[in-house]
């Protein structure tokens, strides 16, 4: 018998073998679930898996103006209170609030400083191959400008006034963050390991502006430098 | 970022079908992790680790009624379970529960007849006690049929760690069987 027919029947039999234990481990999960009562979740996995669903339109979180200047105080207050309590790292970068979980950041942006005119925004250069696809408005606090190339690689510019914007997950198994700068405003880099794609977040002119694109650094730059607020 | 992958999945279904899996799932998936993790708080994480997950690859989950959903689900908060594992154990405890004993050198050292009834029941055998490390793999490369591409994203590893699990689990059933049937 050949090596290659010995490994395939070899495979044949760990499939079957692997499928009847894979079986028998679902039949257990499934009594557990059956005979024991359902788990009561806390209320703050409740309030993040909320978050989550929420997200799922694919746009950060909206907030009704009263409810706009209560996030920003509430999280001023939870970045205080973060500092001295929390297990995980957090810091300030400008008006930028990062915290550092396991398997995430997530940055806040704090509002302040003048805000911008959200349908004046516009970005000004797009590497070669890239052309604007479509721009989607949120009331009058945020604005997405899609890009893409014929290899259906996107551009995605997110920009909204910092104190309705939601916070951005980043998921740090799989970027490598770095401090940089934007035309001096302080910004953050998060370079992906895989082929997920890089992330730049920054502020500026009272926005929480941010860009995904599988670009190198200086290409993110120069698309972000370019960005025109009036 | 989630806005990133969100981005990526979204369409007018995908906050119903987040919506569904979260409601069906999420008590199974609690009860997977604390078995693991004996801890309400660990178990909670784990099964939040996991919705990241599932919203990272939620290409994959095309029917959420469906037998594969399901089995897929259970081995995401698995693997979600055993990261918290890792981190809360020390080494030393984790690589004597988890990290096989095994041979490399008698690698695929077997008998012709692999699919013989003894051989069958044996490999169940092995099969049934291999590390859950490299037993989701083979899970889901050889009965699921996910590439190790997809693999990889499920579980949140590199592709050469995926094909080297993949290596490894076979060279331990293997190694194994050749020491059984030495004795």
């Amino acid at each position: 018998m050949t090596e290659t027919l010995k490994d395939r029947l070899f495979e044949a039999a760990i499939t079957e073998a692997a499928a009847i234990d894979f079986e028998e481990e679902m039949a257990g999960f499934e009594k557990s679930v059956k005979s024991e009562p359902a788990h009561i979740f806390s209320e703050k996995f409740e309030n993040n898996i909320a978050k989550m669903s929420k997200s799922l339109k694919g746009n950060v979180i909206r907030f009704t103006p009263t409810m706009r200047r209560f996030a920003a105080a509430a999280a001023a207050c939870a970045a205080c209170f973060a500092i001295g309590t929390l297990p995980p790292v957090s810091a300030y970068f400008a008006n930028m609030f990062k915290t550092v979980f396991s398997t995430y950041d997530e940055v806040s942006f704090i509002g302040g400083g003048k805000v911008t005119d959200i349908s004046k925004i516009r970005l000004n250069y797009l590497p070669d191959g890239y052309s604007l696809q479509k721009i989607e408005y949120f009331q009058n606090t945020g604005a997405t400008i899609f890009c893409q190339n014929n290899q259906n690689d996107i551009i995605e510019a997110e920009f909204a006034t910092a104190g309705s914007a939601g916070d951005e997950l980043i998921d740090n198994e799989r970027h490598t963050e770095r401090e940089i700068s934007i035309s001096g405003e302080p910004a953050y880099f998060y370079e992906a390991s895989d082929d997920t794609g890089n992330i730049l977040l920054w502020y500026k002119n009272g926005l929480a502006c941010n860009i995904f694109a599988k670009l190198p650094i200086e290409q993110m730059l120069k698309i972000a430098e370019s960005v025109s607020f009036e | 970022m989630l806005a990133f992958y969100i981005s990526i999945i979204d369409n007018p279904n995908d906050k119903e079908k987040f919506t569904s899996l979260y409601e069906k799932y999420k008590d199974h998936m609690y009860k997977v992790a604390f078995s693991i993790l004996r801890n309400n708080e660990n178990a909670e994480d784990a099964v939040q680790n996991s919705f990241l997950r599932i919203i990272k690859n939620f290409s994959l989950f095309d029917n959420v009624f469906c037998e594969k959903t399901r089995r897929l689900i259970v081995i995401i908060s698995k693997q979600c379970a055993i990261e918290i594992y890792r981190k809360v154990k020390t080494a030393s405890e984790f690589s004597e529960n988890i990290e096989p004993d095994f041979d490399i050198a008698s690698e695929y050292n077997l008998e012709n007849d692999v699919l013989s009834n003894a051989n069958r029941e044996r490999i169940y055998n092995f099969i049934k006690n291999l590390p859950a490390t490299y037993k989701d793999v083979i899970r889901l490369r050889f009965v699921e049929d996910y590439s190790n591409d997809e693999i990889a994203k499920i579980l949140g590893i590199t592709k050469t760690n995926v094909e080297t699990r993949v290596t490894r689990g076979k060279a331990m059933l293997a190694s194994a069987i050749s020491r059984e049937e030495s004795l």
